[in-house]
């Protein structure tokens, strides 16, 4: 635990009798920001005007997509400066070293943990053992307590049988647990998460709920940033939003009905509650699994999958991360044989993958569309008018579009190649509640026009707003469940409190 | 298992391998080979099974190649449509010991240590700067990742009716674009995330390397080849 120090200003003023000297005091903060500006060269001021301080507790920070979340973190670690060659004006002091010197940037490792949104992104050894120790040896402990403190933290993390084995062989919550023990192996002050909850079903959000509450209740200094408030509403003393790089909100103990509406309207999930839609009148089957194994190299991962589908129907499969949501999908779209059964497939099945980016063959996002409409047949006027964002899109590379629009042209690829059936891997990973709606309109549109989805996600959005039927993949067994309860159950298990 | 330290074991591969290369004389060129071979096969049999298909597949080679350019001499074998003289076997046979020690050499060291293990043991004992040693464990890191990105790419192209195998420069471009476009993505964040667990900072740890008996034997044995050419002049 820190101390906190006591400053006294001291001034003197005259009044009719005497002079007084005032003291002001003010107790040091661990975290104080008095950014003027920041932003990177062809936008220089993604942040204005960002005066707060914060201290020991969680601190969540949140807005939409683009608001500047991620490059406040930046700003604040030194990174945008030193790293991303961005600029910023103002003051910042992290538990009293000054990022912004070339100095202060070299003593931040020291002082903080840094969590990124992707464990793919943050992992950059080969082992676990690697990557603990990784940290450690950077900062300069000793072998043995390198070797001591790796090994501490690789039990704690349930890691420890795991140590050598390479990182790409671990599950997706794994590798979370990975990164944050990385992160924390050298006990910092101030922990920083970005977008913590994206990438990890609901079983991994609870273990990092449960992670948080622990660490502010030992004395850390919590930074959260995340456009799902309700995973870490209840845990944050203090909720910032962010709007256009300004803040525009800060709520302490709890929201409001009011407060949640104006957060919806600026694109942020502040519900706490996820509604769930009412099914629709469904077409004439697609799809039949008459007992189906699906696995890889004869062995099977879910055993005995039952399964119909109509046109028009949305079908969100759910279940952990490594469950065989994913092997399903490419079973079904016949990338994989299915080890055991029959699959009944009326017309053609498109799968999408969780990163869009595989899909796209050309240099411009005009170039993609016209090999779309030779390849499939399809007007290309057709095609554009279900890329509404074209027009000022029209010359940038597929792979330079913004996480939803890449999302949204691999659902109209497949909605290209197949009208009948297309097979989406976690779809709205990283969108925030704009981008969802949008993202939501276009399923529904498609939807309506016949097409049926199966929806692989850990999203209880897509299961109670936009699937008509659920099933749940779980100890190997694929079975039916209801919409709601699917709801609460993923809630549940990520320990949200209505 | 008591091993040689990674170091030595480097240094010696990197010795045969050159010897490979600077030997002339038959004799000391086939006594390089065989205690490569020696060393090296056994050890990799089991784990790089390729490199003995492309040592043979090179060999073969080699000895089209010397039918063409090499075949003077004595003639050795003759068959009904071609004569085969002692240049062939000559040139076969020095490319091939040399073929036969780089390979023996490098099974001997890769198949004695984990890749961590080597990257750790050139960081610490040969004290490779951390430009070199960060890249080499960050590749280690990448290789399964470059292959799932390559497969998961090929399951697209095969679903847009594409060909999977990449002839033209097109299908080349359409397989990397992804794959660049990921890779840089990924090295961007972690080179931050690198950064932010103190990188700039990290300075080689020195290990004090003790030698065992593993150690003796390899000095031995690289002595004992550094001198053929004394032994056979």
């Amino acid at each position: 635990m820190r101390f906190s120090r006591l400053v006294c200003v001291s001034s003197s003023y005259l009044n009719i009798y005497n002079s007084f000297i005032v003291c002001l005091i003010w107790v040091e903060k661990l975290i104080r920001s008095r950014i003027r500006r920041a932003g990177y060269t062809g936008n220089p001021e993604v942040l204005k005007d960002l005066y707060f301080d914060m201290d020991e507790g969680i601190t969540l920070i949140t807005g939409a997509s683009g608001s500047g979340k991620t490059t406040f973190l930046l700003a604040i670690t030194g990174v945008l400066k030193h790293l991303l060659r961005g600029n910023v004006s103002g003051e910042i002091a992290l538990d009293d070293i000054d990022p912004l010197t070339p100095k202060g940037f070299r003593r931040i490792p020291g002082t903080i943990g840094f969590v990124l949104q992707d464990p793919e992104k943050q992992i950059a050894m080969p082992t676990p053992w690697d990557e603990v120790s990784f940290t450690l040896e950077n900062l300069g402990f000793p072998g043995k307590i390198v070797e001591r403190r790796t090994k501490e933290m690789l039990g704690r993390y349930g890691l420890l049988d795991k140590a050598y084995t390479h990182v790409e062989e671990l599950s997706g919550g794994e590798k979370r647990r990975l990164t944050i023990a990385a992160a924390i192996a050298h006990e910092p002050s101030v922990l920083l998460f970005d977008e913590p909850s994206a990438s990890i079903d609901p079983w991994g959000i609870k273990w990092i709920r449960e992670e948080i509450a622990r660490f502010a209740s030992k004395g850390y200094t919590v930074v959260v940033v995340e456009h799902k408030i309700r995973y870490f509403a209840d845990l944050a003393g203090r909720i910032l939003v962010l709007d256009r790089g300004r803040i525009v909100a800060e709520y302490r103990g709890g929201l409001s009905s009011k407060d949640i509406n104006r957060l919806l309207s600026m694109g942020i999930d502040a519900r706490l509650e996820i509604s769930v839609s009412k099914g629709k009148e469904l077409g004439e089957p697609v799809l039949r699994l008459n007992a189906v194994d699906v696995g890889y190299r004869g062995k099977p991962l879910v055993k005995s999958i039952d399964l119909d589908l109509h046109r028009g129907e949305v079908m969100a499969i759910i279940g952990r991360n490594g469950c065989g949501k994913t092997t399903l999908l490419k079973t079904i779209a016949g990338a994989l044989e299915p080890l055991a059964g029959d699959i009944e497939l009326r017309g053609k099945a498109f799968y999408t993958p969780q990163q869009p980016d595989y899909l796209f063959l050309k240099l411009s996002l005009e170039e993609e569309v016209r090999e779309l409409s030779k390849k499939t047949g399809i007007e290309m006027d057709e095609l554009i008018k279900l890329i509404p964002w074209f027009g000022e899109n029209r010359k940038r590379s597929p792979y330079r579009l913004s996480h939803g629009q890449r999302k949204w042209l691999s659902i109209v690829i497949g909605y290209s190649y197949s009208h009948d059936l297309i097979l989406l891997d976690e779809p709205t990973t990283g969108l925030d509640y704009r981008l969802f709606v949008e993202l939501k309109g276009l399923i529904n549109r498609l939807s309506k026009a016949g097409t049926a989805f199966i929806i692989a996600t850990h999203d209880p959005r897509v299961v109670g707003e936009l699937a008509d039927t659920v099933v749940l993949i779980d100890a190997g067994r694929a079975e039916y469940v209801d919409k709601e309860e699917a709801v609460n159950y993923l809630e549940s298990v990520a320990g949200v409190v209505a | 298992m008591n091993k040689p330290c990674v170091a030595l074991a480097f240094l010696y591969t990197l010795t045969a391998t050159v010897l490979a290369f600077l030997y002339r004389s038959g004799t000391s060129l086939l006594v390089v080979a065989l205690v490569n071979a020696l060393l090296g096969f056994p050890l990799g049999f089991k784990r790089c099974r390729f490199v003995f298909l492309l040592l043979l597949l090179a060999i073969w080679g080699v000895f089209l190649n010397s039918l063409l350019v090499a075949n003077t001499g004595e003639a050795v074998l003759q068959t009904w449509f071609l004569t085969i003289r002692s240049g062939v076997f000559e040139a076969v046979a020095r490319i091939g010991a040399r073929l036969i020690t780089i390979a023996g050499a490098a099974l001997f060291f890769v198949s004695l240590y984990t890749p961590r293990e080597i990257v750790k043991g050139l960081e610490a004992e040969l004290m490779l700067p951390k430009i070199i040693s960060f890249p080499l464990a960050y590749g280690l890191r990448l290789l399964p990742v470059l292959a799932k990105d390559w497969n998961e790419v090929k399951t697209s192209r095969k679903q847009r009716g594409y060909r999977t195998v990449p002839l033209t420069p097109s299908d080349i471009a359409s397989y990397l674009q992804p794959i660049l476009s990921l890779s840089i993505e990924r090295a961007l964040w972690t080179g931050i995330a690198i950064e932010l667990r103190g990188f700039h900072s990290r300075r080689p740890r020195r290990v004090e390397i003790r030698l065992s008996l593993p150690d003796y034997l390899l000095v031995f044995l690289l002595v004992f080849q550094l001198s053929l050419p004394i032994l056979y002049p």
